[in-house]
């Protein structure tokens, strides 16, 4: 039964993807799907909140009979122990991976897998961790209410420093200094010899870099709130308190210092503008140099102007500057709805390296709404399996747009006002829509 | 070589007896294939049903049950795991003949 993981894992990992949960992401090299990376993102009104937490998971052959092994990566170096159960040399404590006494019927299951470990996991990465402590659970003395405030607060910020700021800067190449680090020289396709492909062992494989950058733009406004509401609790230079759990390495050390994080986190956001900005000149050369990748986007273009004619729709398609790498979509607001009468310009940038790296798109009219940012990034779906169709980014955005009644969830909270709004009191969705309708009307004018 | 197909006659089909969404609880393989570990589905591979009302591959779950750390439990439910006694008498046979003319 040598084979027997390999189907279960690929499954499962085609699966997941499909399902695409907006918190949990896994990846594997083609070659090695023994070896597998998980991203969780970490959930609404916890310290946790919108933290990328990195985990690798190690499929033997005894899978599903035996439990993979379970590392977390995430821990800033083995320095940063960021939950009871999450230990800083990597060790995920839990009942179901047999890394934890479990009472019965929590041990490992062949019914159990990639998914229900990861939800495992994301539900350690509560409101109030400290109780996940053995012996803490029910620990409610003043001095432990002390405590699980204190955790909670060091905890938020070594999630903004450690899972986001570090992880973002390390992407974009951005140093201590603030300096952003010329890109690599980005190899041209066509001088490209055979022999000197590069072998992908040697490549750092770094799957959720792309998908990453992108949540980052969408949920950077809740990180500068958490920032804001860190500084009114604690103050630069405070060191982080010791909980007693907490032992000589296996701990998370260190000072509040929001200020700096709140800088790295804006020169975070200004290098990943510039990133999509730079895009369109090298668009520009690849257009002249013909590349696949601008040939290819030409065509959608045509294609996608082509559609709109033929089902009368309403919006017009253009490049910007005949750069089939930016395109503009004028959007005319659906009739009878909240958007009536609005007329809203929307640039999507593609990258050179699409669809590896997906498009950034961006309202360039100001508009008040739950699923776009207050910097005009729309929060929207496009299914994985059709990522290199363009139009099913423009289809999706617009659907995220002119959706009516959209389930509740967290995981779009891209506006932090807006939602807080939309999802409030029969009176604030009032206000929502008296909100939203106003920056219709002034888009007109 | 151009071959057109006259005339077929199948002559028997068969499923499994059970919901036919059911997947094998441990593999995760639909019912209608087999085991990883085989070729064809049928005798060859069959399933056990369990008085929980699970059920797997006889391959996957013995494979399971004699492990130590598996208890004798059911991967679904964590109930003990008792097969009941049709075991390989679950299939059933459908055989009715479908005479096709392409032509």
């Amino acid at each position: 039964m040598a084979d027997q993981s390999v189907f279960r894992i690929t499954k499962e990992l085609s699966e997941l993807q499909k399902n695409s949960d907006l918190s949990l992401a896994v990846a594997c090299r083609d070659v090695d799907v023994r070896n597998v990376k998980a991203l969780i993102i970490g959930p609404h009104d916890t310290p946790y909140e919108f933290g990328f937490f990195e985990f690798s998971f190690k499929f033997n052959k005894d899978y599903p009979r035996k439990s993979p092994q379970v590392t977390a990566t995430t821990t800033n170096g083995g320095r940063c122990r960021f939950n009871p159960n999450i230990y800083s040399n990597g060790r995920v404590c839990l009942s179901i991976l047999g890394t934890w006494r479990g009472e019965r019927g929590e041990e490992w299951s062949a019914a159990q897998g990639l998914e229900s470990i990861l939800l495992s996991i994301q539900s350690l990465m509560s409101a109030n961790p400290y109780e996940n402590e053995p012996g803490f659970e029910d620990a409610n003395e003043p001095a432990d209410k002390k405590h699980q405030k204190d955790y909670v607060q060091k905890i938020r910020h070594e999630t903004l420093r450690i899972s986001v700021i570090q992880r973002l800067e390390e992407y974009l190449g951005i140093g201590p200094d603030g300096v952003v680090a010329a890109p690599a020289t980005t190899k041209d396709d066509y001088d490209l010899d055979m022999d000197v492909i590069d072998d992908d062992s040697s490549v750092p494989f770094e799957p959720f870099k792309d998908l990453c950058k992108r949540r980052f733009l969408w949920y950077y406004d809740s990180y500068l709130a958490a920032i804001q509401k860190g500084k009114e609790e604690v103050k630069d230079g405070q060191p982080f308190v010791t909980m007693p759990f907490e032992g000589s390495t296996n701990t998370m050390e260190g000072k509040f210092n929001y200020t700096e994080l709140e800088r790295r986190l804006r020169n975070i956001k200004k290098a990943l503008d510039d990133e999509a900005e730079a895009w369109a000149a090298e668009g520009l050369v690849a257009k002249a140099k013909e590349t696949t990748v601008a040939v290819n986007l030409q065509r959608q273009f045509e294609q996608v102007v082509e559609s709109f004619k033929r089902s009368d729709t309403p919006h017009n398609l253009e490049l910007a500057d005949g750069n089939p790498f930016v395109w503009v979509l004028t959007y005319f607001g659906k009739p009878m709805t909240n958007l009536d009468g609005g007329l809203f310009r929307i640039r999507f940038r593609f990258s050179p390296r699409f669809p590896e790296e997906q498009p950034r798109i961006k309202f360039e009219t100001r508009l008040f709404h739950h699923r776009i940012s207050p910097d005009g990034t729309p929060c929207y779906f496009a299914p994985l399996s059709r990522r290199e169709d363009a139009k099913s980014h423009i289809d999706a955005v617009i659907e995220a747009l002119e959706e009516e009644n959209p389930p509740y969830d967290p995981r779009t909270l891209v506006h932090p006002e807006a939602f807080k709004l939309y999802w409030g009191s029969a009176e604030d969705r009032r206000m929502y829509n008296r909100r939203l309708r106003r920056s219709v009307q002034q888009s007109m004018e | 070589m151009k071959i057109k197909i006259k005339k077929w006659n199948a002559v028997a089909t068969w499923r499994w007896d059970i919901p036919e969404d059911d997947v094998c609880g441990i593999c995760q393989v639909h019912f209608d294939g087999t085991c990883p570990a085989c070729k064809y589905p049928g005798d060859d591979c069959p399933l056990l049903s369990g008085k929980c009302g699970h059920n797997f591959h006889m391959h996957c779950i013995l494979e399971w049950i004699k492990q130590d750390s598996a208890k004798g439990q059911c991967p679904m439910c964590r109930q003990r795991f008792e097969w009941t006694e049709q075991t390989n008498e679950t299939s059933m046979m459908d055989t009715t003949s479908i005479p096709l003319d392409t032509q």
